[in-house]
């Protein structure tokens, strides 16, 4: 079967540093996939390539067998590929039901003349986008602050906002960056649920975190990445126990300190 | 036309050129990199300048080597009154200063043309003739001016690494919220950088009156300059002032002396929108974020 | 819109319509009329700040038009509106050319950038002075054909050129397409994310906007039947963007208050032209320290603080959340 997202022999420098170098992986349809790696391995600048918010230096991002190598965001996120953000998670300034609406662009988009004239066809689409809207809401438990600023919300309902406005737009892979980071256990295993759900209902997932035990818990296959280079690949049981892996996290001068007590 | 005469010509005035730019610039840079404050005022500050040394140096006959500073001075410190009433509502406030600033420039003008009248006048010289130097002639006046320029610079540069203020200055710009928990006295630290700034202006604008003219409307060359130079050398950073104060005074003393002033002012703009449109961070600066 | 508001709209209008036979020594109509050519500027520079981006051109663009409209008229003998459409095309090719190099600019640099821009062209309209009569501009500019040559013709013709501009600008913020250039402005990332061509919506609203006050341009030489590069300087950009400010730079209503304002202020304080200057600086210190959201946004706190709910809906922040990220 023909993966969703592949990124072949990416690499990315920024003036002499090399973030990323010939890393190489595939999202197959239907799976949760998981990116992983210590603070400072090159994660986020994994992401931004892919999500088209920054050019590879050289390799290829295949979507659905398309290349799609330095497309800009919004043309991905019509091919069917959308990202959350880390930090700038929400619009903050209006309210959430109107962020839910606002991520729903593609599917509201009749085409820039009937949107400008007010054509039937263009009303249609937004009464449809609606519901869609207030649909999600509900998916995620946030009808009860569908009213609210949200700039407002608490942090975990923000999160939880980001995804809807990720899902408004009717993706087929969601690339999730740090979906958990500040969030306590409790809402790292609803966010957990959430996306559980999402794979369910037909949406490839891949997910950017450091948090291990939250990747272990959710991910059918893991990609770990340290020093902008892929270190292991595999189900997450075999790739956590790899001592590569062990060690880029605890730190090599560490382990060998810890072995030689 | 270009024999060695007129490139030593060129030469001369482009170091006196960017020796006042240099100035201009370090002030404006140094309250956009601590107080984040983009002061649209910056070239009346160089006018008020420019006049106080036409009173000290013009009518009260103070020694020309004291009366430029003092006069950056006494502008300098009659200025904290702006600063006490005007910018300390905007620090950190980087969209609100523009517009306040640019209130306050208007302001500024305007209060000189109903006190001074709107006509050009022009400082006394204070040094004519040639100096030789090492065969080749120097025109004192140029020569005064890049001395006192470099005395200044040089002094910034010995405050800013060498002493306590200098460092408290530079932790301040680089993040607020860390310097106030190391103690550090940030209204104090403000209002020094605001005294230096001001008073590199204000010199700057002393020199510039005296080799072109003393008007109202003289300051907004000197803003442009600080724009100009500010952007190709990167917003808050001190050696980038530095750099492309450099720049500028070379390449439009060239310019001005083969192709004529406009041409020039077209030049260095055109430059500059093209720096940024490559380069927005300017030459010295740093990119903060990845492309929108 | 309320239906209240709708009708007190329609009110104004009517009343603004009547004015030249209400007012009877043409002093109002005068004020009138520049009211309403401020609007354009004001009103199209809107559109610009509802995208994230402040403009410190937009004189020059509006100067674009003016001499665009005078030369094809007197060189070129072009008849009446089209003269018009030219100066409205003119300014919003050279914004479709150099938008896209422009609007990929952080908020301060595009304020800087366009600050410079605008000094180029006043620049140009100096120098070239065979195009466009130098500093001392282009005398005897015709009036605009036999209907609109008397004071209540063209203050008609000013109004609603004005209302036309009001409406198309209104048209683009209300909606879908609202909802897109709010989207745009609150987060460029998350819009883009969301299917929306970033770029492209900010060079759409920067050409349209500068086409329209290339119309002000045009429309003001004729007004004056006169032109010269002294009305094309940053402090008329400075004025427009003040208009905003002042007003509000969340809702249209905010031009059309800040220009209302701005235009009858110097009329108060007519012959002091020195003092004007300085009392319109310490006012703009004024606001920016007191109400940097504008007038709008006073009246709406003062709104909220008397019903002391929270209204859902686009309460944004005070200002272009682009120019405010430092």
């Amino acid at each position: 079967m023909k993966p969703v997202l592949e990124a072949l022999q990416l690499a990315r420098s920024f003036g002499g540093v090399r973030a990323v170098t010939g890393l190489s992986f595939a999202v197959q349809p239907g799976e949760i996939l998981g990116l992983i790696g210590p603070n400072g391995a090159g994660k986020t600048t994994v992401v931004n390539l892919i999500s088209g918010m920054v050019k590879p230096s050289s390799g290829r991002v295949l979507l659905d067998g398309v290349d799609v190598t330095g497309l800009p965001p919004h043309r991905l996120a019509w091919m069917g590929l959308v990202r959350t953000f880390q930090s700038t998670t929400v619009f903050g300034g209006c309210t959430v039901l109107e962020n839910a609406r606002r991520g729903a662009f593609r599917s509201a988009h009749s085409g820039w003349l009937s949107e400008l004239f007010g054509m039937p066809k263009a009303r249609r689409l937004h009464e449809s986008t609606d519901r869609l809207a207030m649909e999600l809401l509900d998916q995620l438990a946030l009808t009860d602050v569908a009213d609210q600023i949200a700039g407002g919300l608490p942090y975990g309902k923000q999160k939880a906002l980001g995804i809807a406005i990720a899902l408004a737009a009717r993706p087929h892979i969601i690339l999730l960056d740090e979906p958990v980071a500040g969030l306590s256990s409790e809402e790292a295993s609803l966010v957990r649920d959430m996306l559980t759900k999402v794979r369910n209902a037909g949406i490839t997932v891949m997910v950017i975190d450091h948090n291990m035990r939250f990747i272990a818990g959710l991910c059918d296959r893991v990609v770990v990445v340290h020093h902008g280079q892929e270190l292991a690949q595999g189900s997450p049981e075999v790739v956590l126990a790899d001592p590569r892996v062990v060690e880029a996290y605890l730190g090599g001068s560490h382990a060998q300190q810890y072995q030689g007590r | 036309m270009f024999n060695a005469a007129t490139i030593w010509q060129v030469v001369v005035n482009g170091a006196s050129l960017s020796a006042i730019y240099v100035l201009v610039a370090l002030g404006f840079t140094l309250l956009f990199g601590i107080m984040r404050v983009v002061n649209f005022a910056h070239g009346a500050f160089a006018m008020l300048g420019g006049y106080a040394l036409y009173y000290f140096w013009g009518r009260f006959g103070v020694p020309y080597v004291i009366a430029v500073p003092l006069a950056a001075a006494f502008v300098a410190l009659v200025a904290l009154i702006a600063e006490g009433l005007v910018f300390r509502w905007f620090y950190q406030r980087m969209f609100e200063s523009m517009i306040a600033l640019l209130g306050l420039n208007l302001a500024l003008v305007y209060s000189a043309v109903m006190i001074w009248d709107v006509s050009e006048r022009s400082i006394p010289p204070a040094f004519s003739g040639l100096i030789e130097v090492g065969g080749l002639l120097l025109p004192k006046d140029r020569l005064m001016v890049i001395c006192i320029a470099v005395v200044v610079l040089v002094s910034f540069w010995v405050f800013m690494t060498r002493t306590r203020q200098g460092l408290a200055m530079r932790a301040t710009a680089q993040d607020l919220e860390i310097a106030e928990t190391q103690g550090i006295n940030t209204s104090v630290t403000y209002r020094i950088a605001f005294l230096i700034a001001i008073f590199m202006t204000a010199l700057a604008g002393a020199l510039y009156a005296q080799i072109y003219s003393l008007s109202p409307f003289m300051g907004d060359r000197p803003l442009m300059v600080a724009f100009v130079v500010v952007i190709l050398g990167g917003m808050g950073s001190i050696p980038g002032a530095a750099l492309g104060g450099v720049i500028l005074g070379f390449t439009e003393s060239f310019l001005a002396t083969f192709y004529g002033a406009s041409v020039s002012s077209f030049v260095s703009f055109g430059v500059v929108i093209a720096l940024l449109i490559v380069r927005p961070w300017g030459l010295l600066g740093t990119p903060d974020g990845a492309r929108a | 819109m309320t239906l209240v508001m709708r009708i007190a709209g329609a009110c104004l209008v009517v009343l603004a319509a009547a004015l030249p036979f209400i007012d009877k020594d043409g002093f109002g109509v005068t004020v009138g009329t520049i009211i309403a050519l401020n609007m354009i500027g004001a009103t199209s520079l809107h559109l610009i700040i509802r995208t994230g981006h402040v403009s410190l051109a937009h004189a020059g663009f509006m100067g674009i038009g003016g001499y665009v409209a005078t030369l094809t008229l007197m060189r070129l003998g072009w008849p009446f509106p089209l003269n018009l459409l030219a100066g409205a095309i003119a300014p919003a090719c050279l914004s479709l050319l150099i938008g896209p190099l422009l609007l990929r600019l952080q908020g301060k640099y595009f304020v800087l950038v366009t600050f410079m821009l605008g000094e180029i062209l006043r620049l140009a309209f100096l120098q070239w002075s065979s195009l466009t009569g130098g500093a001392n501009g282009i005398f005897g500019v015709p009036a605009p054909g036999p209907m609109f040559s008397s004071q209540a013709g063209f203050y008609w013709l000013a109004l609603g050129s004005s209302l036309l501009c009001i409406a198309i600008v209104a048209r683009m913020l209300t909606g879908n397409m609202g909802r897109i250039i709010d989207s745009v402005r609150d987060s460029e990332r998350l819009a883009q994310c969301a299917g929306i061509p970033v770029l492209q919506v900010k060079v759409a609203a920067f050409v349209l906007a500068t086409g329209l006050v290339g119309i002000q341009g045009g429309l003001t030489a004729h007004y004056l039947q006169y032109i010269d590069p002294g009305a094309f300087t940053s402090v008329q950009s400075l004025s427009f963007v003040v208009m905003n400010v002042i007003g509000g730079m969340r809702s249209l209503f905010g031009p059309i208050i800040g220009a209302t304002f701005m235009t009858i202020l110097p009329e108060l304080l007519r012959g002091y032209v020195e003092m004007q200057h300085v009392i319109f600086g310490l006012i703009l210190i004024a606001v920016m320290a007191a109400m940097p959201g504008g007038v709008v946004d006073a009246v709406n706190r003062a709104r909220q603080f008397l019903s002391r709910r929270t209204r859902g809906g686009n309460l944004d922040s005070n200002l272009p959340r682009v120019v405010a990220r430092q």
